[in-house]
């Protein structure tokens, strides 16, 4: 005999079944699971933020608004200035440009190298990220 | 006796002979598909969660072998009224009576699968599974957005959809409820729930959760891409903060107070979970940390595999219900992931765009698959897209949804 038909004989019908339990588990199971987690969203969250003020993390500070330039327009068809003025800083960047073309036959020119944008990984970070996610 | 006579015993006797003796058939059929179930853990071009499956068809062929004496489906299909009876312990609520079996019959006629299977019947194997799984975690993404807790609740409506699917089709509650965890894409929490609720269904339950959870990268990806935008799905999520380890050691505590709480059925799993996280975290037990990661996870994966496949024992498992538990599991894990990806669709909207709705998948559990789906379908999209850090947020989320859920289900119809 089939043991769930078997199991079922203690229990009303589908109809029965579906009032006494139905309503019940999956009204109170989803309302319990979500004040659960909403209670551990609060949690988590208030304990992250006094976590961050005990550290004495920086807060976020919003980018000043810079004043409307009213001037006269700059010219901006040439590139931007090197963000750093140390040769040393042009000189490695401008070396590992130069391997990554090596044996390519190409040669490349450096016309400009500016600062990433901010809120961009790092080229190590990067590099990190590709290194651990490349399987998937 | 002559020599003829003693080899017709002898056959007679053997596993041969009784696979043509009234159900004997049946054992023959799942020893095939035992076989099927271990070239899906085995064959390089499937290789289906080998980990689990692999032993777990393993104990299905032992237990299907007439005779052999390795596993008695009996000692656990007619348990005994022994009340009052000293050494008995109680087991589970069957029939609306409660019912006991003698320790001792198990220890003096059990075999060596019949006393490991007490592991999975008193709700041993699963929190000790939890406890490997949490010394393997990172809560970091989850600390650092907690929203995330949302999208692994939000999976967890597979859970009750399927629980509501399998009551219309006529099965008891606690069957019912047995299967609609299959949804929480958590095999452990699955095994536990259906040892406690339904232990009659819990060899298809098991087959049933593994086999989803290794279909992850199957079943998720068209969900996914029906439900959200190419514009969604290219959302790029701003890096995660850092997260101290203050935060990282105090986070296992916290949880484990809180959980345990409001719904004390889920300590137990929550708890192990907890604690094996918190040997990480702390760095103070790094033996304690290893063993739970690796010897001690890999002593209670072959017991609980091979026991789990040991219940598969052909008069049981080919039944009409059988197919209807994996329809239905099948229904909660798609209804899982769907609502992961719609509230994440939902948490898109409110943030203007912040949120990629791929990551709602991942709050089904299923860890790391899950969250390596959502990975992969995120940069299908955008290939500069990194999304695995994201989604393991609701990922590990998942798990610990998937633990309320199963103390709540448990509280209600145990």
């Amino acid at each position: 005999m089939d043991l769930i038909t078997l199991a079922a004989k203690d229990y009303g019908n589908v109809a029965e079944n579906m009032g006494t339990y139905g309503g019940n588990v999956t009204g109170s199971g989803l309302v319990i699971v979500f004040a659960m987690l909403v209670l551990l969203v609060i949690i988590i969250s208030v304990f992250g933020m006094i976590m961050s003020r005990l550290s004495g993390a920086p807060k976020k500070e919003k980018p000043k608004k810079e004043p409307k330039a009213v001037a006269a327009p700059v010219a901006v068809a040439a590139p931007a200035p090197v963000a750093s003025e140390e040769d040393d800083v042009i000189a490695a960047i401008s070396a590992a440009v130069m391997m990554m073309y090596e044996g390519t036959g190409k040669t490349p020119v450096i016309r400009s190298i500016r600062p990433a944008a901010k809120g961009v990984r790092s080229a190590w970070g990067m590099a990190g990220v590709m290194n651990n996610t490349r399987p998937f | 006796m002559g020599i003829f006579e003693t080899i017709k015993g002898i056959l007679a006797d053997s596993g041969f002979a009784a696979f043509f003796e009234g159900d004997g058939y049946k054992n023959l059929i799942m020893i095939g598909v035992a076989c099927i179930l271990m070239v899906l853990a085995i064959h390089p071009k499937f290789q289906f969660e080998p980990l689990l499956l692999l032993p777990i068809a393993f104990g299905m062929l032992l237990a299907n072998l007439p005779n052999a004496g390795i596993y008695h489906a009996e000692i656990w299909a007619t348990p005994e009224v022994t009340e009052g009876v000293a050494q008995s312990f109680e087991y589970w609520n069957y029939d609306g009576s409660t019912f006991h079996i003698l320790a001792g019959k198990v220890l003096q006629h059990g075999g060596l699968l019949d006393i490991l299977y007490l592991g999975v019947k008193l709700g041993i194997y699963p929190p000790l599974i939890f406890l490997g799984v949490g010394a393997m975690t990172d809560f970091g993404p989850l600390i650092a957005n907690p929203k995330s807790f949302l999208l692994g609740a939000a999976a967890q409506m597979g859970i009750f959809a399927a629980f509501i699917g399998a009551l219309l089709l006529g099965m008891a509650p606690t069957e019912a409820g047995s299967i609609g965890i299959i949804g929480g894409a958590d095999g452990p929490t699955a095994i536990f729930v259906a040892s406690k609720l339904s232990p009659n269904i819990l060899g298809a339950i098991a087959v049933a959760a593994y086999s989803y959870m290794a279909l992850v990268p199957v079943i998720q990806p068209p969900i996914m891409r029906l439900l959200t935008t190419k514009k969604e799905r290219a959302v790029k999520m701003e890096q995660l903060r850092n997260v101290s380890k203050t935060e990282k050691i105090i986070f296992p505590v916290l949880v484990t107070i809180v959980v345990s709480l409001l719904l004390p059925d889920a300590a137990v799993l929550v708890g192990m979970l907890m604690l094996g996280n918190l040997f990480k975290e702390s760095g103070v037990v790094d033996r304690l940390a290893k063993t739970a990661q690796n010897e001690l996870m890999n002593i209670v994966v072959i017991f609980l595999g091979l026991t789990v496949g040991a219940t598969t024992n052909g008069a049981t498992f080919l039944q009409p219900s059988t197919l209807k538990i994996l329809a239905m599991g099948m229904a909660a894990f798609a209804i899982g992931t769907a609502c992961g990806v719609l509230f994440g669709k939902l948490m898109y909207i409110v943030t203007k765009g912040k949120i990629n709705p791929l990551i709602g998948a991942a709050g089904v559990s299923a860890v790391p698959m899950a969250a390596r789906v959502a990975q992969k379908v995120g940069r299908e999209e955008n290939p500069s897209n990194y999304l695995l850090m994201h989604a393991m947020g609701p990922n590990v989320a998942g798990v610990i949804g998937s633990a309320v859920a199963a103390g709540v289900l448990l509280n209600i119809l145990g």
